[in-house]
Protein backbone atom coordinates (compact mmCIF):
# COMPACT_ATOMS: atom_id res chain seq x y z
CA UNK A 1 0.00 0.00 0.00
CA UNK A 2 1.61 3.28 -1.16
CA UNK A 3 1.66 5.88 1.61
CA UNK A 4 -1.12 8.22 -0.25
CA UNK A 5 -3.73 5.30 -0.08
CA UNK A 6 -2.68 4.88 3.62
CA UNK A 7 -3.80 8.49 4.66
CA UNK A 8 -6.89 8.06 2.73
CA UNK A 9 -7.97 5.26 4.88
CA UNK A 10 -6.84 7.04 8.29
CA UNK A 11 -9.36 9.97 7.04
CA UNK A 12 -12.12 7.92 6.43
CA UNK A 13 -11.82 6.13 9.61
CA UNK A 14 -11.80 9.39 11.54
CA UNK A 15 -14.90 10.74 9.85
CA UNK A 16 -16.73 7.01 10.42
CA UNK A 17 -15.87 7.96 13.84
CA UNK A 18 -17.46 11.07 14.37
CA UNK A 19 -20.49 10.28 12.81
CA UNK A 20 -20.79 7.43 14.76
CA UNK A 21 -20.38 9.40 17.93
CA UNK A 22 -23.24 12.34 16.38
CA UNK A 23 -25.74 9.46 15.95
CA UNK A 24 -25.22 8.37 19.64
CA UNK A 25 -26.09 11.72 20.86
CA UNK A 26 -29.23 11.84 18.46
CA UNK A 27 -30.62 8.43 19.64
CA UNK A 28 -30.59 9.68 23.63
CA UNK A 29 -32.35 12.95 22.74
CA UNK A 30 -29.61 15.18 24.03
CA UNK A 31 -29.05 18.81 22.45
CA UNK A 32 -26.15 21.21 23.47
CA UNK A 33 -28.59 24.17 22.82
CA UNK A 34 -31.67 23.09 25.67
CA UNK A 35 -29.77 22.53 28.12
CA UNK A 36 -28.96 26.34 28.59
CA UNK A 37 -32.72 27.44 28.53
CA UNK A 38 -33.90 25.57 31.56
CA UNK A 39 -30.94 27.03 33.78
CA UNK A 40 -31.84 30.61 32.49
CA UNK A 41 -35.19 29.84 33.64
CA UNK A 42 -34.73 28.77 36.94
CA UNK A 43 -33.54 32.03 38.16
CA UNK A 44 -35.80 34.25 36.10
CA UNK A 45 -38.73 32.57 38.38
CA UNK A 46 -36.96 33.21 41.60
CA UNK A 47 -36.66 36.51 40.85
CA UNK A 48 -40.36 37.41 39.95
CA UNK A 49 -41.35 35.25 43.24
CA UNK A 50 -39.41 36.97 45.43
CA UNK A 51 -41.39 40.49 45.44
CA UNK A 52 -44.45 38.99 46.45
CA UNK A 53 -42.68 36.93 49.02
CA UNK A 54 -42.77 40.30 51.43
CA UNK A 55 -41.77 38.21 54.35
CA UNK A 56 -38.60 37.02 52.82
CA UNK A 57 -35.50 39.17 54.89
CA UNK A 58 -33.08 41.09 52.71
CA UNK A 59 -30.32 39.31 53.97
CA UNK A 60 -31.27 36.32 53.00
CA UNK A 61 -30.58 37.63 49.23
CA UNK A 62 -26.56 37.69 49.10
CA UNK A 63 -26.88 33.88 50.00
CA UNK A 64 -29.18 32.75 47.33
CA UNK A 65 -26.73 33.30 44.37
CA UNK A 66 -29.67 32.96 42.34
CA UNK A 67 -31.46 35.95 42.72
CA UNK A 68 -30.18 38.92 41.42
CA UNK A 69 -29.02 41.48 43.90
CA UNK A 70 -31.67 44.62 42.43
CA UNK A 71 -34.66 41.57 43.88
CA UNK A 72 -33.99 43.22 47.23
CA UNK A 73 -35.19 46.28 46.15
CA UNK A 74 -38.47 44.85 45.20
CA UNK A 75 -40.39 44.38 48.34
CA UNK A 76 -40.22 48.46 49.18
CA UNK A 77 -41.25 49.27 45.60
CA UNK A 78 -44.28 46.67 46.29
CA UNK A 79 -45.14 48.61 49.33
CA UNK A 80 -46.29 52.00 47.64
CA UNK A 81 -48.13 51.13 45.02
CA UNK A 82 -50.16 49.26 47.78
CA UNK A 83 -50.72 51.99 49.91
CA UNK A 84 -51.60 53.98 46.78
CA UNK A 85 -54.33 51.96 46.04
CA UNK A 86 -55.74 51.71 49.44
CA UNK A 87 -56.08 55.06 49.00
CA UNK A 88 -57.60 55.77 45.94
CA UNK A 89 -61.35 54.60 47.01
CA UNK A 90 -61.46 56.63 49.71
CA UNK A 91 -61.01 60.10 47.36
CA UNK A 92 -63.13 59.11 44.72
CA UNK A 93 -66.33 58.54 46.82
CA UNK A 94 -68.75 61.17 45.73
CA UNK A 95 -71.94 61.77 47.79
CA UNK A 96 -75.07 61.17 45.94
CA UNK A 97 -76.71 64.74 44.99
CA UNK A 98 -80.50 63.63 43.56
CA UNK A 99 -82.12 64.88 46.93
CA UNK A 100 -80.78 68.35 45.77
CA UNK A 101 -81.34 68.39 41.98
CA UNK A 102 -85.02 66.65 42.98
CA UNK A 103 -85.76 69.50 45.23
CA UNK A 104 -84.27 72.60 43.50
CA UNK A 105 -85.01 71.87 40.01
CA UNK A 106 -89.03 72.26 41.49
CA UNK A 107 -90.81 74.99 41.32
CA UNK A 108 -93.45 74.09 43.04
CA UNK A 109 -91.46 72.37 45.79
CA UNK A 110 -89.18 75.67 46.09
CA UNK A 111 -92.34 78.24 46.44
CA UNK A 112 -93.47 75.97 49.64
CA UNK A 113 -89.99 75.48 51.18
CA UNK A 114 -88.03 78.76 50.76
CA UNK A 115 -88.44 81.21 53.22
CA UNK A 116 -86.48 84.36 52.92
CA UNK A 117 -84.42 85.07 55.85
CA UNK A 118 -85.81 87.95 57.26
CA UNK A 119 -84.10 91.45 56.27
CA UNK A 120 -81.56 92.72 59.30
CA UNK A 121 -83.62 96.82 59.31
CA UNK A 122 -80.56 98.81 58.05
CA UNK A 123 -79.20 100.80 59.80
CA UNK A 124 -77.20 102.99 56.67
CA UNK A 125 -78.07 106.32 55.69
CA UNK A 126 -77.42 107.35 52.44
CA UNK A 127 -76.03 105.87 48.98
CA UNK A 128 -73.64 102.97 49.09
CA UNK B 1 -81.68 95.08 40.40
CA UNK B 2 -84.77 93.19 40.26
CA UNK B 3 -85.75 91.54 43.65
CA UNK B 4 -86.04 87.81 43.48
CA UNK B 5 -88.13 85.83 45.34
CA UNK B 6 -87.08 83.17 48.06
CA UNK B 7 -87.63 80.27 45.75
CA UNK B 8 -86.64 82.16 42.68
CA UNK B 9 -82.91 82.65 44.03
CA UNK B 10 -82.45 78.72 44.39
CA UNK B 11 -83.85 77.61 41.76
CA UNK B 12 -81.86 75.38 39.77
CA UNK B 13 -83.07 74.75 35.41
CA UNK B 14 -83.12 71.24 34.94
CA UNK B 15 -82.47 71.92 31.21
CA UNK B 16 -79.74 74.80 31.05
CA UNK B 17 -77.94 73.53 33.83
CA UNK B 18 -78.29 70.00 34.77
CA UNK B 19 -78.73 68.35 31.25
CA UNK B 20 -76.87 70.54 29.95
CA UNK B 21 -73.99 72.80 31.62
CA UNK B 22 -70.33 71.16 31.48
CA UNK B 23 -69.89 72.02 35.04
CA UNK B 24 -72.72 69.29 36.46
CA UNK B 25 -70.89 66.81 34.45
CA UNK B 26 -67.71 67.54 36.57
CA UNK B 27 -68.68 68.05 39.98
CA UNK B 28 -72.21 67.43 41.70
CA UNK B 29 -74.27 70.16 44.03
CA UNK B 30 -72.48 68.31 47.14
CA UNK B 31 -68.89 68.77 45.82
CA UNK B 32 -69.23 72.13 45.54
CA UNK B 33 -71.55 73.36 47.92
CA UNK B 34 -71.28 70.95 50.55
CA UNK B 35 -74.27 69.85 52.59
CA UNK B 36 -75.44 65.88 52.84
CA UNK B 37 -77.16 63.76 50.41
CA UNK B 38 -78.07 60.77 52.36
CA UNK B 39 -81.20 62.30 53.57
CA UNK B 40 -84.49 64.12 52.76
CA UNK B 41 -84.87 66.52 55.45
CA UNK B 42 -84.64 69.97 54.34
CA UNK B 43 -82.50 71.22 57.63
CA UNK B 44 -80.23 68.43 57.86
CA UNK B 45 -79.62 67.91 54.01
CA UNK B 46 -78.25 71.83 54.14
CA UNK B 47 -76.29 71.20 57.33
CA UNK B 48 -72.50 72.72 56.03
CA UNK B 49 -74.02 74.23 53.00
CA UNK B 50 -71.81 76.88 51.62
CA UNK B 51 -73.77 79.05 49.44
CA UNK B 52 -70.87 80.85 47.47
CA UNK B 53 -68.44 78.12 47.14
CA UNK B 54 -65.75 80.63 44.99
CA UNK B 55 -65.76 82.92 47.87
CA UNK B 56 -61.86 82.18 49.28
CA UNK B 57 -58.86 81.76 47.82
CA UNK B 58 -58.52 77.96 48.47
CA UNK B 59 -62.35 77.42 47.13
CA UNK B 60 -61.57 78.95 44.17
CA UNK B 61 -57.76 77.51 43.52
CA UNK B 62 -59.28 74.25 44.11
CA UNK B 63 -63.47 74.49 42.56
CA UNK B 64 -62.36 76.42 39.32
CA UNK B 65 -58.56 76.39 39.46
CA UNK B 66 -58.70 72.55 38.03
CA UNK B 67 -59.77 74.10 34.57
CA UNK B 68 -59.19 77.55 34.64
CA UNK B 69 -56.16 78.06 35.95
CA UNK B 70 -54.60 80.75 34.41
CA UNK B 71 -57.60 82.68 35.06
CA UNK B 72 -58.00 81.79 38.34
CA UNK B 73 -54.29 82.86 39.10
CA UNK B 74 -54.81 86.53 37.87
CA UNK B 75 -58.31 86.81 39.47
CA UNK B 76 -57.11 86.03 42.99
CA UNK B 77 -55.07 89.13 43.51
CA UNK B 78 -57.21 91.58 41.24
CA UNK B 79 -58.90 94.57 42.41
CA UNK B 80 -62.34 92.60 42.01
CA UNK B 81 -61.47 89.99 43.91
CA UNK B 82 -59.97 91.31 46.97
CA UNK B 83 -60.73 94.91 47.06
CA UNK B 84 -56.54 96.22 47.66
CA UNK B 85 -57.67 99.43 46.00
CA UNK B 86 -58.94 100.09 49.53
CA UNK B 87 -55.86 99.42 50.82
CA UNK B 88 -53.82 101.82 48.19
CA UNK B 89 -56.41 104.90 48.55
CA UNK B 90 -57.14 104.79 52.44
CA UNK B 91 -53.67 103.15 53.20
CA UNK B 92 -51.81 106.30 52.03
CA UNK B 93 -54.28 108.62 54.44
CA UNK B 94 -53.07 106.50 57.31
CA UNK B 95 -50.89 108.30 59.64
CA UNK B 96 -47.34 106.27 60.55
CA UNK B 97 -48.85 104.70 64.13
CA UNK B 98 -49.57 101.28 64.47
CA UNK B 99 -52.80 102.14 66.54
CA UNK B 100 -54.16 103.69 63.12
CA UNK B 101 -53.21 100.71 60.65
CA UNK B 102 -55.12 98.37 63.57
CA UNK B 103 -58.29 100.25 63.41
CA UNK B 104 -58.29 100.91 60.10
CA UNK B 105 -58.18 96.96 59.54
CA UNK B 106 -61.05 96.67 62.17
CA UNK B 107 -63.00 99.01 59.99
CA UNK B 108 -61.83 97.46 56.60
CA UNK B 109 -62.47 94.10 57.82
CA UNK B 110 -66.53 95.28 59.19
CA UNK B 111 -67.30 97.81 56.67
CA UNK B 112 -65.46 97.10 53.34
CA UNK B 113 -64.36 93.30 53.17
CA UNK B 114 -67.86 92.03 52.02
CA UNK B 115 -67.58 94.21 48.86
CA UNK B 116 -65.31 92.10 46.52
CA UNK B 117 -66.34 89.64 43.53
CA UNK B 118 -65.81 85.82 43.59
CA UNK B 119 -65.98 84.08 40.30
CA UNK B 120 -70.03 82.53 41.08
CA UNK B 121 -71.06 86.25 41.76
CA UNK B 122 -70.29 87.35 38.12
CA UNK B 123 -70.73 84.45 36.50
CA UNK B 124 -73.46 82.08 37.92
CA UNK B 125 -75.41 84.65 40.78
CA UNK B 126 -75.85 87.99 41.67
CA UNK B 127 -73.92 89.40 43.83
CA UNK B 128 -74.37 88.87 47.52
CA UNK B 129 -74.46 92.65 48.80
CA UNK B 130 -77.63 93.02 46.54
CA UNK B 131 -79.06 89.82 48.30
CA UNK B 132 -77.83 87.19 45.62
CA UNK B 133 -79.83 84.79 43.71
CA UNK B 134 -79.17 82.54 40.67
CA UNK B 135 -79.26 84.26 37.64
CA UNK B 136 -80.08 81.66 34.93
CA UNK B 137 -80.91 78.61 37.18
CA UNK B 138 -77.23 78.04 37.80
CA UNK B 139 -76.26 77.91 33.89
CA UNK B 140 -72.57 78.90 33.99
CA UNK B 141 -72.33 81.99 31.46
CA UNK B 142 -69.06 83.84 30.51
CA UNK B 143 -70.60 86.95 30.11
CA UNK B 144 -74.48 87.43 32.59
CA UNK B 145 -76.64 90.38 31.94
CA UNK B 146 -74.77 93.34 33.38
CA UNK B 147 -77.96 94.88 35.10
CA UNK B 148 -77.42 91.09 37.02
CA UNK B 149 -73.89 91.54 37.72
CA UNK B 150 -71.85 94.46 37.50
CA UNK B 151 -74.59 97.19 38.59
CA UNK B 152 -74.82 95.16 42.04
CA UNK B 153 -72.11 96.61 43.33
CA UNK B 154 -71.69 99.64 40.86
CA UNK B 155 -75.09 101.08 41.09
CA UNK B 156 -75.36 104.44 42.56
CA UNK B 157 -72.88 106.12 40.13
CA UNK B 158 -71.65 104.03 37.64
CA UNK B 159 -75.23 102.59 36.41
CA UNK B 160 -77.11 105.83 37.57
CA UNK B 161 -74.92 107.89 34.80
CA UNK B 162 -75.00 105.81 32.27
CA UNK B 163 -78.47 104.74 32.15
CA UNK B 164 -80.10 108.07 32.63
CA UNK B 165 -80.92 107.69 36.35
CA UNK B 166 -80.42 111.34 37.49
CA UNK B 167 -83.42 113.13 36.87
CA UNK B 168 -82.66 115.87 34.35
CA UNK B 169 -79.20 114.45 33.35
CA UNK B 170 -79.24 112.23 30.08
CA UNK B 171 -77.48 108.66 29.89
CA UNK B 172 -74.41 107.95 28.09
CA UNK B 173 -74.50 108.14 24.42
CA UNK B 174 -72.88 104.25 24.32
CA UNK B 175 -75.97 103.23 26.13
CA UNK B 176 -78.43 105.15 23.96
CA UNK B 177 -77.52 104.97 20.47
CA UNK B 178 -76.09 101.41 20.85
CA UNK B 179 -77.22 99.81 23.72
CA UNK B 180 -73.36 98.36 24.98
CA UNK B 181 -72.96 96.59 28.10
CA UNK B 182 -70.51 97.24 30.24
CA UNK B 183 -68.26 93.70 28.83
CA UNK B 184 -68.55 96.00 25.13
CA UNK B 185 -65.45 98.22 26.46
CA UNK B 186 -64.51 96.01 29.65
CA UNK B 187 -63.08 92.91 28.63
CA UNK B 188 -62.81 89.41 30.44
CA UNK B 189 -59.15 90.40 30.96
CA UNK B 190 -59.03 93.78 32.48
CA UNK B 191 -62.27 92.22 34.76
CA UNK B 192 -60.37 89.74 35.59
CA UNK B 193 -57.19 91.36 36.32
CA UNK B 194 -55.12 89.53 33.48
CA UNK B 195 -53.97 92.65 31.89
CA UNK B 196 -50.16 91.58 32.74
CA UNK B 197 -47.64 90.73 30.06
CA UNK B 198 -49.13 87.46 28.04
CA UNK B 199 -52.55 87.92 30.21
CA UNK B 200 -50.17 87.69 33.39
CA UNK B 201 -51.82 88.63 36.73
CA UNK B 202 -51.74 93.07 36.29
CA UNK B 203 -50.31 94.51 39.66
CA UNK B 204 -52.80 97.10 39.58
CA UNK B 205 -52.82 98.97 42.96
CA UNK B 206 -56.00 101.17 42.70
CA UNK B 207 -58.17 100.96 39.97
CA UNK B 208 -56.74 103.82 38.01
CA UNK B 209 -53.23 102.52 38.09
CA UNK B 210 -51.27 102.45 34.58
CA UNK B 211 -52.79 103.25 31.35
CA UNK B 212 -56.42 103.78 31.18
CA UNK B 213 -58.33 100.05 30.09
CA UNK B 214 -60.07 100.95 28.42
CA UNK B 215 -58.75 104.15 26.60
CA UNK B 216 -61.48 106.04 24.56
CA UNK B 217 -58.74 106.44 21.33
CA UNK B 218 -58.87 102.25 20.89
CA UNK B 219 -62.18 102.91 19.56
CA UNK B 220 -62.04 106.36 18.46
CA UNK B 221 -58.58 106.41 17.19
CA UNK B 222 -59.33 109.61 14.80
CA UNK B 223 -59.87 111.95 17.54
CA UNK B 224 -56.65 111.66 18.67
CA UNK B 225 -54.88 115.30 17.93
CA UNK B 226 -53.93 115.77 14.24
CA UNK B 227 -55.45 112.12 13.27
CA UNK B 228 -59.11 113.67 12.16
CA UNK B 229 -60.78 116.52 11.31
CA UNK B 230 -62.59 117.71 14.66
CA UNK B 231 -60.88 121.39 15.02
CA UNK B 232 -61.54 121.20 18.43
CA UNK B 233 -59.56 117.40 18.87
CA UNK B 234 -56.51 119.33 17.12
CA UNK B 235 -56.34 122.03 19.08
CA UNK B 236 -56.51 120.56 22.23
CA UNK B 237 -54.59 117.52 22.01
CA UNK B 238 -53.68 116.18 24.72
CA UNK B 239 -54.24 118.46 27.46
CA UNK B 240 -57.70 117.47 28.22
CA UNK B 241 -58.49 114.44 28.61
CA UNK B 242 -61.86 113.48 26.65
CA UNK B 243 -64.18 113.46 29.52
CA UNK B 244 -63.82 116.86 30.04
CA UNK B 245 -65.73 118.10 27.13
CA UNK B 246 -67.63 115.07 26.30
CA UNK B 247 -68.84 114.29 30.29
CA UNK B 248 -71.68 116.21 32.02
CA UNK B 249 -72.90 116.04 36.04
CA UNK B 250 -71.80 113.33 37.86
CA UNK B 251 -72.62 112.32 41.56
CA UNK B 252 -70.14 113.15 44.01
CA UNK B 253 -70.52 111.74 47.95
CA UNK B 254 -69.76 114.03 51.36
CA UNK B 255 -68.66 112.08 54.24
CA UNK B 256 -69.00 108.56 54.95
CA UNK B 257 -68.73 107.78 58.40
CA UNK B 258 -68.97 103.79 59.38
CA UNK B 259 -69.78 102.56 62.95
CA UNK B 260 -71.46 99.50 64.50
CA UNK B 261 -74.10 99.52 67.28
CA UNK B 262 -74.40 97.98 70.15
CA UNK B 263 -75.96 94.59 68.63
CA UNK B 264 -72.42 94.70 66.68
CA UNK B 265 -74.22 95.41 63.13
CA UNK B 266 -72.26 97.61 60.93
CA UNK B 267 -73.52 100.60 59.17
CA UNK B 268 -72.62 103.46 57.42
CA UNK B 269 -74.28 107.04 57.35
CA UNK B 270 -73.63 109.57 54.51
CA UNK B 271 -74.82 112.47 53.29
CA UNK B 272 -77.26 113.03 50.31
CA UNK B 273 -75.62 112.82 46.85
CA UNK B 274 -74.38 116.00 44.85
CA UNK B 275 -74.40 116.55 41.24
CA UNK B 276 -72.20 118.49 39.99
CA UNK B 277 -69.73 119.04 37.30
CA UNK B 278 -65.83 120.14 38.19
CA UNK B 279 -63.26 120.34 36.15
CA UNK B 280 -59.32 120.35 37.53
CA UNK B 281 -55.81 119.93 37.05
CA UNK B 282 -55.07 115.70 36.77
CA UNK B 283 -53.83 113.97 40.27
CA UNK B 284 -52.81 111.17 38.12
CA UNK B 285 -50.51 112.83 35.97
CA UNK B 286 -48.23 110.35 33.67
CA UNK B 287 -47.12 109.04 30.28
CA UNK B 288 -50.02 107.10 29.90
CA UNK B 289 -52.37 109.64 31.44
CA UNK B 290 -51.02 112.91 29.98
CA UNK B 291 -53.59 115.21 30.07
CA UNK B 292 -53.84 118.33 32.24
CA UNK B 293 -57.41 118.75 32.74
CA UNK B 294 -59.30 116.10 33.82
CA UNK B 295 -62.85 115.85 35.37
CA UNK B 296 -62.66 115.39 39.12
CA UNK B 297 -65.47 113.76 41.43
CA UNK B 298 -65.51 114.08 45.48
CA UNK B 299 -65.23 110.99 47.58
CA UNK B 300 -66.72 110.35 50.38
CA UNK B 301 -64.08 110.88 52.29
CA UNK B 302 -63.37 113.32 55.60
CA UNK B 303 -60.82 113.01 58.71
CA UNK B 304 -63.46 111.57 61.06
CA UNK B 305 -64.68 108.81 58.47
CA UNK B 306 -63.51 106.57 61.19
CA UNK B 307 -63.73 108.29 64.37
CA UNK B 308 -65.91 105.24 65.78
CA UNK B 309 -62.25 102.81 65.89
CA UNK B 310 -59.92 105.48 67.23
CA UNK B 311 -58.89 108.80 67.20
CA UNK B 312 -56.57 110.62 64.49
CA UNK B 313 -56.19 107.48 62.33
CA UNK B 314 -56.51 109.55 58.70
CA UNK B 315 -53.24 111.64 60.40
CA UNK B 316 -51.66 111.89 56.49
CA UNK B 317 -55.45 113.11 55.35
CA UNK B 318 -54.14 115.50 52.80
CA UNK B 319 -51.79 112.79 51.03
CA UNK B 320 -54.15 112.38 48.43
CA UNK B 321 -56.85 114.81 47.11
CA UNK B 322 -60.61 114.52 47.96
CA UNK B 323 -61.74 115.67 44.40
CA UNK B 324 -60.13 112.40 42.73
CA UNK B 325 -59.49 111.71 39.40
CA UNK B 326 -62.64 110.43 37.33
CA UNK B 327 -64.13 109.35 34.47
CA UNK B 328 -67.77 109.85 34.92
CA UNK B 329 -69.89 107.43 32.52
CA UNK B 330 -72.20 109.85 30.60
CA UNK B 331 -70.84 110.68 27.71
CA UNK B 332 -72.09 112.78 25.35
CA UNK B 333 -70.93 114.14 22.21
CA UNK B 334 -71.90 117.79 22.63
CA UNK B 335 -72.20 119.21 26.41
CA UNK B 336 -73.02 122.36 28.19
CA UNK B 337 -69.39 122.92 28.23
CA UNK B 338 -68.41 122.37 24.61
CA UNK B 339 -71.30 124.17 22.63
CA UNK B 340 -69.13 126.89 22.61
CA UNK B 341 -65.05 128.00 23.35
CA UNK B 342 -66.39 130.06 26.64
CA UNK B 343 -68.76 127.85 27.53
CA UNK B 344 -65.46 126.47 29.22
CA UNK B 345 -62.77 128.97 28.77
CA UNK B 346 -63.26 131.40 31.75
CA UNK B 347 -65.89 129.85 32.93
CA UNK B 348 -65.55 129.76 36.59
CA UNK B 349 -68.37 127.64 37.49
CA UNK B 350 -67.07 124.37 36.09
CA UNK B 351 -63.22 124.47 37.70
CA UNK B 352 -62.65 123.20 40.87
CA UNK B 353 -61.76 126.11 43.37
CA UNK B 354 -61.37 126.63 46.93
CA UNK B 355 -64.90 128.27 47.26
CA UNK B 356 -65.99 124.65 46.55
CA UNK B 357 -64.21 123.11 49.72
CA UNK B 358 -64.47 122.49 52.94
CA UNK B 359 -62.27 123.79 55.44
CA UNK B 360 -60.65 120.51 56.31
CA UNK B 361 -59.85 119.45 52.77
CA UNK B 362 -58.12 122.97 51.37
CA UNK B 363 -54.55 121.55 51.77
CA UNK B 364 -55.48 118.09 50.11
CA UNK B 365 -56.81 119.91 46.85
CA UNK B 366 -54.37 122.21 46.45
CA UNK B 367 -52.43 120.32 43.59
CA UNK B 368 -55.84 119.77 41.57
CA UNK B 369 -57.20 123.65 41.55
CA UNK B 370 -56.07 125.52 38.73
CA UNK B 371 -54.43 128.48 39.13
CA UNK B 372 -56.01 130.34 36.82
CA UNK B 373 -58.72 129.64 34.23
CA UNK B 374 -58.47 129.08 30.92
CA UNK B 375 -58.42 132.62 29.14
CA UNK B 376 -61.82 133.67 26.99
CA UNK B 377 -61.47 133.42 23.63
CA UNK B 378 -64.26 135.85 22.60
CA UNK B 379 -66.26 133.13 20.88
Amino acid sequence: MSPTSRSWVRAVAVLGVMLSGLLILAACGGGAAPAPTAVAQAPATEAAAAPTNTSAPPTTAPTDTAVPPTATLAPTETAEPTATATEAPTAVVIADATNCVTCHTSEETLQQLAKEEAPAESLSEGEG
Amino acid sequence: MPPLEAWQKVLVDATKYVESDPHAKVANCIQCHGGQGDTEDMAEAHDGVITDPTSTQEQVEKICGTCHAEVVKAQLTSLHFDSHGYETIIGARLGDSPESHAAWEEARVNHCSSCHTTCGQCHVSQPTSVGGGLISGHQFKSVQAFTRTCTGCHGSRINAEYTGQNEGFPADVHWTKAGMACFKCHTGDALHGMTGEDGAASEKTERYDGAPMPACLDCHPDSAAGKGEIAQHNVHGEKLACQVCHSVDNKNCYSCHVQKNDEGEAFYKIEPSVMDFKIGLNPKKSDERPWNYVVLRHAPIDPENFAFYGEDILTNFDALPTWKYATPHNIQRVTPQNETCDSCHGNADIFLSEADLRPYEVEANKDVIPAQLPPKMGQ
